[in-house]
């Protein structure tokens, strides 16, 4: 398949990256539904979900691109394999993005830049994460004892080389759940965070409920119909709790930042919980689309990233999609008050009010994101309304993707023109926004 | 956020006698000799310094820095052949402790505590070239709990001459009383208040023995509790070094800068160590305490250039 007009990079003029729908497992809690699972098992799944409902059997895409946070290093081309897997013809090339919950951002932003470029026609921006299969390791120094063995040429060396492992060596190293730099866990980063910027337990409770009772009304009335195939047993996450209410919530005990005390408001409540589960969007020029007698929702129009310094304290580890949303809406001439819905990835309730808060701030805006006029207030009523992590739980990379497709169809059913903007945070200071716009 | 007081206090390598030395006594041979000399009489005055200056030829050796680098879970420092401040030290250290260990050095060695350490990290220092290392006690002082020294331990370039790096270890002996002198009164300090903690240190059990692979101080005490035990301390302890190291991790970068670490109380293995971190103006002030006994480990700082 090949466009009329000259490509982009051959300088030809830019245009559009389209999304044509998505593909999602269900998400399910760690250690449950899924634990037999691998993320090849669930990614092959999600893309094999889409192929079939978008008819791409056989059919030949421009590339596949997804990804995962916990990765074992025999994954290296996780997606390749995952894409051999399905029944999209074996010459539809696939490569792996690593960039911690900003992944499936990247992946679809990825795939979206080449489509405007011209360098391919269609794409799938994916990706999956597993905790129930997460990859464990030796520790450095039984590394360095085993590499030694490796290196070793005579049975005697072999030998004494061996000699020197002890049960110690054979401890298996789990993925570090905290920063590296900071030792401490995200939770008590994010406590860290709600703590500065003032969020109520109750606030913090509140988006906890309307997520959870968003999303079971978007699952009764039908929204995730094409947007979810089921997968060993699943058809809904089963982190969702229909009729989640205050009174529940609030009995909670403290989970993050004890070390605040009474002031302590972070609950398992409203903390997102370890997931496993894969997503998957589908997106293409706009003349592969029709030439395929696809629908086209929305058009991916931008991504940005942004970091932020926080080894010192000096900002929140979570906070980086602050700077990127002022910028990314400054390049489109665009305010908050354009936007019809905001999708605040919920890694807890505090990151989305403190995002919030900060982006309404005098003094942030002024002094640390260098702006004349502060960027404006976040109209609650469009955010997250179909429900977001907290509810459906949170596989990091495969949490970009999931936004993406649902985002796509909200904006679809909106209205042409209709906007949309994406924001995740990741660890490592890191952060991805997205600008969406209905078709 | 903790005032550090550091003592301020300048080198005065001259006028004293140099005892040259072909290479570094090891660490062990030091504490043996201490600990053999335990056995015979025990000074509890001390009148005056040797007045010597020690001085020997070495390099800080890669294998070193990889070991250090791999023990603290860092890259190491900004520039392919410069080390960390830690493993300067730690090449030097065997000259200083030997300079201790020595007759007439009039503080007993064991026992003696580490109160302070103030580094001027000048030039980046290079690994596995020659550098001149110096070291010298001097400002032996009465303390309100017995009597401090002043440890000082010179870097510099073996072709240049140029001093690259030089350091100030303040130690206490409680044992020991400077005749004559005035014992000063305990100075107020305000109690401690822990700050926010935005980093938290697991020490693991056997990080003492790690450290001490490494550096080659395995001074009993923080090698395991029963070892510790017999030399009077409650139950074995992390280097103060290796909080210096961990705090240093991934901050060093490009020479000059300084750092300084005043410690409060032991870190008992294993625990954890809460950790505040806070820029203010040229200095990154860093706190360590335990969180549950809302007790001070260490007040230290670093310093850009």
């Amino acid at each position: 398949m090949t466009s009329t007009s000259t490509a982009a990079i051959a300088g030809g003029p830019l245009r559009p990256a389209v999304v044509l729908g998505g593909n999602r497992i269900p998400f399910a809690r760690a250690h449950g539904a899924y634990a037999g699972a691998s993320n090849q098992d669930m990614l092959t799944s999600a893309l094999e979900g889409l192929v079939a409902r978008f008819g791409l059997q056989g059919k030949a895409l421009g590339e596949v691109v997804a990804g995962a946070v916990m990765k074992h290093s025999a994954d290296f081309n996780l997606t390749r394999e995952s894409v051999l897997g399905t029944s999209l013809d074996a010459h539809t090339p696939a490569h792996d993005v690593q960039t911690a919950c900003a992944t499936g951002i990247e992946t679809v932003g990825g795939v979206a830049n080449k489509i405007r470029l011209g360098q391919i026609e269609s794409g799938i921006g994916g990706g999956v994460d597993t905790i129930s299969d997460a990859p464990l390791a030796f520790n450095s120094e039984a590394r360095e004892l085993f590499m030694q063995l490796n290196r070793a040429r005579t049975t005697q060396d072999k030998i004494k080389i061996a000699l020197k492992l002890r049960p110690k060596h054979f401890a298996p190293l789990a993925p570090q759940a905290g920063e590296v730099r900071t030792g401490l866990s995200m939770g008590e980063h994010q406590a860290l965070t709600t703590h500065h910027w003032g969020v109520t337990r109750e606030e913090q409770d509140e988006l906890a409920m309307h997520s959870h009772n968003n999303m079971a009304s978007a699952y009764d009335e039908g929204f995730f119909n094409d947007l979810i195939t089921p997968f060993r047993g699943l058809d809904r996450d089963n982190n969702m709790r229909p009729g989640s209410t205050l009174e529940a919530l609030a009995k909670l005990r403290v989970a993050f930042g004890k070390q605040f005390g009474d002031e302590a408001t972070m609950t398992a409540g409203n903390s997102t919980p370890m997931t496993d589960g894969a997503a998957a969007a589908l997106l293409s020029s706009e003349e592969w689309a029709i030439d395929h007698n696809l629908p086209i929702l929305a058009e991916f129009m931008d991504f940005e990233v942004a970091a932020v310094d926080f080894v010192n304290g000096k900002e929140g580890l979570l906070m980086a999609p602050t700077y990127a949303i002022p910028r990314i809406l400054d390049r489109h001439g665009l305010s908050l008050d354009d936007i019809d819905f905001f999708e605040i990835h919920e890694a807890f309730a505090g990151t989305v009010l403190a995002t919030i808060e900060a982006l309404g701030d005098e003094d942030y805006n002024k002094n640390v994101l260098g702006r004349d006029t502060v960027l404006g207030q976040i109209d609650r009523s469009k955010l997250n309304v179909k429900g977001s992590s907290l509810a459906s739980g949170h596989p990091f990379a495969a949490t970009g993707p999931r936004i993406v497709a649902s985002l796509a169809k909200m904006l679809h059913e909106k209205g042409e023109g209709s906007l949309g903007l994406i924001s995740v945070c990741a660890a490592g200071g890191q952060g991805a926004v997205a600008l969406m716009r209905g078709r | 956020m903790v005032d550090l007081n550091i003592v301020d206090s300048t080198p005065q390598p001259e006028n004293l006698q140099p005892v040259r030395l072909g290479e570094i006594p090891s660490l062990t041979s030091s504490y043996g000799k201490v600990a053999t000399g335990l056995l015979r009489a025990k000074q509890s005055v001390a009148s005056s310094l040797p007045g010597t200056r020690w001085e020997t030829s070495d390099v800080i050796s890669r294998r070193l820095v990889d070991d250090y680098n791999a023990l603290m879970g860092s890259s190491g420092v900004v520039g392919q052949n410069s080390a960390p401040s830690i493993t300067v030290h730690i090449t030097a250290f065997g000259l200083s402790t030997a300079m201790m260990a020595e007759r007439r050095f009039p503080l007993p060695l064991l026992g003696m505590v580490h109160l302070q350490h103030k580094v001027w990290h000048m030039s980046d220092v290079p690994i596995d070239q020659p550098v001149r290392i110096s070291t010298w006690a001097q400002n032996m002082r009465p303390h309100h709990a017995g009597t401090t020294v002043e440890i000082w331990v010179q870097i510099l370039d073996a072709a240049t001459e140029k001093l690259l790096w030089q350091s100030m270890a303040v130690y206490l002996s409680k044992s020991v009383v400077i005749p004559g002198a005035k014992k000063p009164e305990r100075p107020a300090r305000e109690p401690f208040r822990a700050p926010v903690m935005t980093g938290q240190w697991e020490l693991p059990r056997d990080i003492g023995r790690r450290y001490g692979a490494v550096s080659g101080d395995r001074n009993p005490i923080h090698l395991s509790n029963l070892s510790a035990k017999a030399l009077g301390m409650p139950s074995a302890i992390a280097h103060g070094m290796y909080a210096a190291g961990r705090m240093l991790a991934g901050r060093e970068t490009l020479a000059p800068y300084t750092w300084a670490i005043e410690f409060a109380s032991p870190m008992r293995l294993p625990s954890k160590v809460a950790i505040n971190y806070r820029e203010a103006g040229d200095r990154l002030v860093i706190t360590g305490w335990n969180a549950k006994h809302e007790k001070l480990h260490f007040a230290a700082e670093i310093r850009q250039f």
